[in-house]
């Protein structure tokens, strides 16, 4: 009997970090020994950078332009501790269909047998998260992906982009869409971020996997090229990437999002509008009394 | 709950502005779409009518994924390149299909290249999801006189003799054709000059020559729509008549209007009035004796878009007593312009569908004696042992060259058909 493969779609805001947060997931699977595929649908095709080493790497729909006959190996790569990596690719900014580049790419996988022959335990597909069409929807729709992480900083755009993401998660779920994981929290910092994330979580009905604090060690090792796991194996933040990678291989549960209305949302932003300030003065003074 | 429509006549945006475009000498359409839209419109169009552009070719960039995830502007620069070279022709214009406007292609940046390679290119813009094939008259209209605008920068010299003609949609109504000449040789009877759009003796050099009219005789919302754009931009004075003008006080209404623009023929434009006039009413009366005798005063329906069926209707009731049972517009008109057809025909039940099964049904419940319709309506005509003439498409298999039904002739054909249809 062939073994349950895990699809995995991690979405956010871009420039939120679903990049290096999946590609250090990746890395800690497979430094943990798992078999793992991920694809970047993406068409900045930038996703796997850091787990390829700079190695040259045709996306998906580059050569199903240039060639109809594209094979796996023409458009994967074998990256950090045998993580395969594909980038989905997609047209120029300002011209064609990158939401239907996304379909027809994933597509073409499914028709290679990419799963069948690279036998995966996981495969993570690392999504442009703002879901600006259907196209971008395509790998939590029936039958692509079982679940959805969203990666999310404090900041509310990009909370606004995750409750986006979960109307979309609403909308496909009842009919064998994806369901949602869950929050990895992004560039924890401030003292408000955990309490402002954990409240959006518990108002929309799921909740924070994990929190990934914003770290000086994960800029260094993107300059370098390489995923935190790779470069700082014995950091601190290596291992709470190793726990979230842990969390997400082993995790079960899963949940259909209740995704807040456009005047909820404004409201509860008005609201940790009032209270972050009072956070910060609150943890100031604590700061104060034990000195 | 949803519902369905049987044999819908109606086409998409792209599918009339084709239709259109095929009416003008000197035009070759270009379709960037995917291959089904020119096929659909070569095909199906011709044989709703009659096979008469049959020899028509379109080009078209047959768009496929590759074009639609990385954009076709290339492909249609291609498309464009060899059309010229293939395909002689005046004036190309690229109308674009559902696909490529999703995807955004930048067809204006792709033409204006053309352009300034010399090639005389134009673009409008026709996904067929932006609206009927009944819309497309005004948006291919206005999209060739701004396209040509853009290139052809000439001085204006307006010949107050020179008329356009607006209203009558090519290939969207099967006696096009011949009701546009209908008109043209009234203009020219009374000393004007008809400018030719569409059709017989049309090209691209009359298409330049709009602005420089004397004045707009127009018909129908959408004849009124180009007229007032044409006010606007060129101050071309117009005259409105809100229908297409059936039977001879429609034609007289014309020649009353045309006097009170250009006084100096009123006295020309009155005797013109009068001859017309009695010249119909000569001819109707020779129908006299065989209208009562064959007791030619039926109940019928009529079937069409509402800017044929509607003042044909009233043509036949109030021109020639007939008892018209039930008008069924075929068309998908707007709200406002349903209650203004509602308002105008209080005393004939007016019935909206573009559902052919459905039309059926409505006429085999009122059991006329005669159908005013299409093709679609000849089963049901058979089934009931009823004559049918056609007044709208699809007509396919019929032949129409250059037949009208306007005018003093036009007018009288028609009441012949109707007629001899119950002599037999």
């Amino acid at each position: 009997m062939s073994k349950k493969i895990k699809h995995i779609a991690i979405y956010g805001k871009g420039g939120i970090g679903k990049s290096t947060t999946t590609s250090n997931i990746s890395a800690a699977l497979a430094e943990a020994g798992y078999r793992v595929i991920q694809i970047g649908c993406d068409p900045k095709s930038d996703s796997t950078n850091t787990l390829r080493g700079g190695n040259y790497l045709p996306t998906v729909l580059d050569s199903l332009r240039d060639s109809s006959n594209v094979k796996i190996e023409d458009i994967s790569v074998v990256g950090f501790k045998g993580v395969l990596c594909i980038e989905a690719g997609g047209p120029v900014p300002g011209v064609g269909c990158a939401g239907r580049g996304i379909n027809a790419a994933i597509t073409l996988l499914q028709e290679l047998d990419l799963f069948e022959k690279f036998k995966p335990d996981v495969v993570l597909y690392d999504v442009l998260g703002d879901v600006v069409c259907g196209g971008f929807a395509v790998p939590i729709r029936e039958g692509i992906t079982d679940k959805v992480y969203v990666v999310s900083s404090s900041d509310f755009m990009a909370v606004y982009a995750a409750n986006n993401l979960f109307k979309a998660i609403s909308k496909y779920a009842p009919t064998g869409g994806a369901q949602l994981g869950g929050i990895i929290a992004n560039s924890v910092l401030t003292p408000y971020a955990k309490p402002l994330i954990n409240d959006f979580a518990s108002r929309t009905g799921t909740k924070v996997v994990q929190y990934v604090p914003r770290s000086s060690i994960v800029a260094q090792s993107e300059l370098h090229g390489k995923t935190v796991i790779e470069a700082n194996p014995d950091s601190e933040q290596a291992d709470v990437y190793r726990a979230l990678a842990k969390y997400i291989i082993e995790d079960q549960e899963a949940a259909v999002p209740n995704p807040l209305s456009v005047t909820e949302l404004r409201d509860w932003a008005k609201d940790w509008g009032d209270r972050i300030l009072k956070i910060e003065a609150d943890t100031a003074s604590d700061l104060n009394a034990n000195i | 709950m949803a519902d369905y429509i049987e044999f819908n006549r109606n086409g998409c945006l792209l599918q009339g502005a084709v239709s259109v475009l095929k009416a003008i000498g000197g035009v070759v359409p270009i379709i960037h779409s995917t291959a089904g839209c020119a096929v659909q419109e070569k095909y199906i169009s011709n044989a709703a009518n009659g096979y008469a552009a049959d020899n028509y070719t379109l080009a078209c960039t047959n768009v496929m994924e590759k074009q639609i995830i990385f954009g076709g502007s290339a492909r249609l620069r291609e498309q464009i390149k060899n059309t010229v070279k293939v395909l002689e022709g005046e004036l190309y214009v690229v109308v674009s299909g559902c696909a490529s406007e999703i995807v955004g292609d930048d067809m204006g940046a792709m033409t204006k290249e053309a352009a300034e390679q010399g090639y005389p290119v134009i673009n409008i813009s026709t996904p067929g999801f932006k609206g009927h094939s009944f819309d497309a008259y005004v948006k291919v209209t206005r999209g060739i006189i701004e396209g040509l605008s853009k290139s052809y920068n000439s001085e204006s010299a307006v010949d107050r003799e020179l008329i356009n003609i607006f209203g009558i949609a090519p290939n969207l109504d099967p006696y096009w054709e011949g009701n546009l000449e209908e008109l043209y040789t009234l203009l020219e009877e009374a000393g004007f000059r008809a400018n030719p759009l569409f059709g017989y003796r049309s090209t691209v050099e009359n298409w330049k020559q709009i602005r420089n009219a004397g004045l707009n005789v127009v018909f129908t919302g959408w004849g009124l729509e180009i007229a007032r754009y044409l006010e606007e931009r060129f101050g071309t004075p117009y005259i409105y008549i809100d229908e297409v003008p059936f039977g001879i006080e429609g034609i007289e209404e014309i020649l009353e209007r045309l006097a009170g623009v250009y006084v100096g023929k009123k006295e020309l434009l009155d005797g013109i009035r009068r001859q017309v006039r009695d010249k119909y009413l000569y001819f109707l009366s020779k129908l006299a004796s065989g209208y009562y005798r064959h007791h030619i005063q039926k109940e019928a329906v009529l079937v069409g878009p509402s800017y044929i069926a509607a003042p044909l209707a009233k043509f036949l009731e109030n021109g020639f007593g007939q008892i018209i049972r039930s008008v069924i517009i075929t068309n998908n008109i707007p709200r406002h312009e349903k209650e203004k057809l509602l308002k105008k025909f209080e005393n004939i039940e007016i019935v909206f569908s573009e559902d052919g099964r459905r039309i059926e049904d409505k006429i085999r419940a009122i059991r006329p004696e005669i159908i005013l319709g299409s093709q679609l309506e000849t089963s049901i005509a058979e089934e009931l042992d009823i004559p049918i003439l056609y007044i709208s498409l699809p007509t396919e298999g019929r032949i129409i060259l250059n037949k009208s039904l306007l005018g003093v002739s036009g007018s009288l054909a028609l009441l012949e058909a109707y007629s001899n249809a119950f002599t037999k």
